[in-house]
Order: C-alpha cells, then structure tokens, then sequence
C-alpha cells in the first residue's frame, strides 16, 4: 500500500480515532437492532405456526365430529331402518341401546 | 492504495461466518481513513464526511450478506460503492432544487472548501484541491479514486457502474481541466 496522499483539509486532533469509535458503536447497535428484530420475527413465525396448528385442529375436530353424526353409512343405514320398522321392533333397539339400570317394571 | 489480497482475507473471514461484529472492527481499523477521504473529497465538510462514514459501515454491515465476493466485485470497490452512494445522496438534499443537478453545488462547495483548508495545508495541495473541487461529479469521482486512492480504472468502473472507456475519457478531461488551472503542478 503506497502513502496516503497529503490532505489539505482542516481536521480535528484525534478525530479519525473518534471515528472509528463512532462507526464501530453504530455498527454495534446496528447489529442489536437486527438481533432484536430476529427475535420479534421468530416470535412472531411461532406465533403464526401455533395458530395455524390450532386452527387446523380445530377444522379436523369439526370434521370428525360431523362424519361420525352424519356421514356415517351406519347412521343412514340405522335411520332408514327406524323409519321402516314396526313399533315393537324400534323398542327393542333402543332397549339394546339404552340400558336402564333400574327395575323395568317401573317404567 | 489498492490491495486485493488483504480485502480476500477479510471476505475469507465473514465466510466462515462468526462474529460480525468483530470482522466489522477490522474492517472499520483499516478502511476508515481512506473511505474518510474518499467521502471528505466530495462533500467537503468534515461533520457530513463523519456521518456518512458512520452510515457507509452501517449500511455495509446491515447488507453485507449481499456481497458476492470476486463475483461481485472486491471488498473495496463495494464499499466505495457504498460510500460513494451515501456521499452523492448527501449532496441531493443540498440541493435548492430537485431539478438541479449535483454538479449545481459546484459553487457551494468550492465556497466551503476555502473555510475548511487546514491552516498548515500544503499550497500545492490546497491548489489542487481547489482546483478538483470545482471539476463536475463524474470527473471528479474518477479523479479522486484514481489519483488519490490508486485504483485501477476497473475496480472504478465497479464503484460507479460506468465503462472503463468513459472513466477514462472523464479522467482525461478531469487532468486537463485541473491543469489549466493548477499548471504549476505534474500530475
């Protein structure tokens, strides 16, 4: 590296000294402000996945639910039968279903 | 002024990655100085010079994982790039006019100048100065990396995007303007 061509401007005694501590200060809070701002984007992906995750466990819970109501071949299946069925018949289905634990005598 | 080999290691360094921050001091160490200058030669004043200083190694820091090396060019030719960048849009905002071009502050800055020669200055030195202060942006540019920094009209041509037959021609016009002025002086 060849000599620094001479200057002819007015400068401050130690003032390139103070620059240098100057840049390395702002490239210090430069790199706090990026760190801080790292985390706050972390928190806020987290933040995002969990609802997503929630939302998608919600949507499959709801979805479970009404298939075992409703989409079940069983269901229509056990539906068509009742609606076709005598009487006596539909009593001892929903004997079978329901159990009573006391004396049927009593109902 | 110009030196590859030292910009490498230092690329070398952030490559392996680890800490920044400390890499930054080093680069901060031994680029200070000749970017102050660089900066100082086009905006003149001192406390302007500081800041954009201190704005060129932020910028770098906050975009280095931009630069691409050889691929991009050297070490120093992207911070002069930088630098060169901060120090042009410096001088916008001193505009009186966003119609004006830079080269309309030729007058301002030859004025400030004259309040910012050392009072030690060197008389050829100062007459020099002077004389680049007053010479148009592009021309100047090309005359300060080249002249005063030692650079080769290709590294120049990274900083300021231009061909290096037009850094060429710039600089051509650059010398016989300054000499008409400073005939005295061997350039």
């Amino acid at each position: 590296m060849s000599e620094m061509k001479k200057m002819p401007y007015r400068l401050p005694e130690g003032a390139m000294e103070e620059m240098k501590i100057r840049s390395r200060a702002a490239v210090r809070r430069a790199d706090a402000e990026r760190t801080a701002h790292r985390q706050e984007h972390r928190w806020m992906v987290s933040l995002a996945a969990a609802a997503v995750c929630l939302l998608v466990a919600i949507v499959g819970f709801m979805r479970f639910d009404g298939d075992a109501l409703s989409d079940s071949p069983y269901y229509d299946e056990l539906m068509s039968m009742m609606d076709d069925a005598p009487a006596e018949v539909i009593y001892e289905m929903t004997a079978d279903v329901v159990w009573y634990g006391g004396d049927t005598n009593q109902l | 002024m110009y030196n590859k080999e030292r910009n490498d290691s230092i690329v070398e360094m952030f490559r392996r990655g680890g800490d920044a921050v400390r890499v930054f001091d080093l680069l901060i160490e031994r680029y200070s100085e000749r970017l102050y200058w660089h900066i100082r030669r086009i905006v003149v004043q001192h406390e302007e010079a500081e800041d954009i200083l201190q704005d060129t190694f932020v910028a770098a820091y906050t975009s280095f994982d931009k630069f691409r090396g050889d691929n991009e060019g050297s070490l120093t030719a992207w911070l002069y790039r930088i630098a060169t960048n901060l120090s042009i849009r410096a001088l916008r905002r001193r505009r009186s006019s966003i119609f004006l071009s830079v080269d309309s502050l030729r007058n301002v800055l030859s004025a400030d100048f004259e309040s910012e020669i050392a009072p030690d200055g060197d008389e050829i030195a100062v007459k020099l100065q002077r004389a680049v202060v007053a010479l148009p942006i592009k021309q100047k540019l090309v005359f300060n990396m080249r002249y005063y920094d030692e650079m080769p009209f290709e590294a120049i041509s990274q900083v300021t995007g231009q061909s290096v037959s037009t850094l060429k021609t710039n600089y051509h016009y650059a010398v016989k303007r300054i000499k008409e002025q400073v005939t005295q002086i061997e350039l």
